[in-house]
């Protein structure tokens, strides 16, 4: 196919057709202007709320970031009065525990003295217990030397003797008593010898 | 084509750039009047070619006023390297590159609408066999893919050398002759009946 033939076809597209209906230049003028003028302001609201925007994040991020330095601070000073109070709990809890002990051992002293007294008591009980025996004692032993010398009955004393060597056997008047009985013994055997040689 | 009116020709293409560069100069300086002038000096070829390149949809006021308002945006940076006219061609074919992409990502079926009402007006029991020949070959430039549809325009519809066509294209001359050579035997195919006629 020839260029220009093709021409000559394409040239007849355009035929009978309407004529473009265009805005007058003054009114496109216009009309251009106008849109300028709002693209400006509307770049320069743009700019001014992404300015404003970028702003407002950067407060933002700046507040966090000291809010984030504040935070680590106060972390920190936590961990440090954590610290601090560990270190008090266990100073507090050594220091209970020497209390403890202390008390411990005040209550032990306390216990020994009340002991040592219980004990001195017994004692003096026992001393006490001592003499009446000691008493009980001298009294059976006076009254059997009584019974053998003064009212002659002599099987009485003896048996008083007996009942006291048998009661008291570490007392020293059972010595005295078996010295006695000994004697009245050693008397008997002279009274019957002696009868026998008058006999 | 004589010497002589070569040199008249190019003698009134560089009045014609000195006038385009002392309004571009008029308008950096504050001039209010001299973007009206640029636009009326344009308006009608920028609504032209936006209207071919879209496929005849016979209403391009807003592609004009998107390209009119990146011209008044961008016209501070206008160097003067090209003419105004191809300067502002440019814009127009990104424009209207735009407009389709837009309209493919959301609005096929604006597509069809766009192109039926010409069709449809043409199509009517009065329309001769003028018309109708007229409405297939708009259907079928339509119908080429805008890479070729694009350097069939310029180069077939507004009359623009092939150094023009590429420079405005951003494309090396072969690839245009390429371009061309193809959409050519894709309009041969579809409209082979008219051209037997």
């Amino acid at each position: 196919m020839e260029k220009d033939e093709l021409k000559n076809l394409l040239e007849q597209a355009e035929r009978n057709i309407s004529r473009l209906q265009l805005t007058s230049a003054s009114e496109m003028d216009q009309i251009v202007r106008h849109r300028a003028n709002r693209r400006r302001v509307v770049r320069s609201t743009l700019t001014f709320a992404t300015v404003a925007v970028l702003l407002f994040s950067l407060s933002l991020w700046f507040s966090n970031t000291q809010n984030r330095k504040q935070n680590t601070q106060s972390h920190k000073q936590i961990a440090s009065l954590e610290d601090q109070i560990q270190q008090l709990q266990t100073q507090t809890e050594t220091t209970l525990k020497l209390v403890k002990e202390v008390l411990n051992q005040q209550r032990k002293r306390d216990r020994l003295t009340a002991l040592d007294n219980e004990l001195a008591s017994i004692n003096s009980r026992l001393l006490e217990i001592e003499a009446k025996t000691d008493q009980t004692a001298y009294r059976l032993f006076l009254t059997a030397s009584q019974m053998y010398n003064d009212l002659n009955q002599k099987d009485s004393a003896i048996e008083t003797y007996n009942r006291l060597i048998n009661l008291f056997p570490n007392n020293r008047w059972t010595l005295e008593a078996t010295k006695r009985l000994e004697e009245i013994k050693k008397q008997n055997s002279e009274e019957i010898n002696t009868k026998g040689e008058l006999l | 084509m004589t010497d002589c009116s070569r040199k008249s020709l190019a003698s009134s293409a560089k009045e014609k750039e000195d006038d385009e560069i002392a309004l571009v100069k008029q308008f950096i300086q504050g001039d209010p009047d001299a973007f009206k002038v640029i636009i009326e000096n344009n308006h009608h070829d920028v609504a032209t070619l936006a209207n071919r390149i879209l496929g005849w949809p016979g209403e391009v006021d807003d592609i004009c006023q998107e390209v009119f308002l990146a011209a008044f945006l961008g016209l501070k940076k206008f160097k003067g390297n090209s003419s105004l006219k191809t300067w502002l061609f440019k814009i127009t074919i990104n424009k209207c590159r735009t407009h389709q992409h837009r309209r493919m990502l959301g609005l096929r079926i604006f597509n069809k609408a766009i192109i039926q009402p010409v069709e449809r007006t043409h199509s009517a029991n009065k329309a001769t066999t003028e018309d109708k020949n007229s409405m297939r070959i708009r259907r079928a430039v339509c119908s080429l893919p805008t890479r070729y549809r694009e350097p069939i325009v310029l180069r077939y519809f507004n009359d623009m050398s092939i150094d023009q066509t590429s420079n405005l294209l951003g494309i090396k001359k072969s690839t245009l002759n390429v371009r061309l050579n193809r959409a050519r035997n894709m309009l041969k195919n579809e409209l082979k009946d008219l051209i037997d006629k």
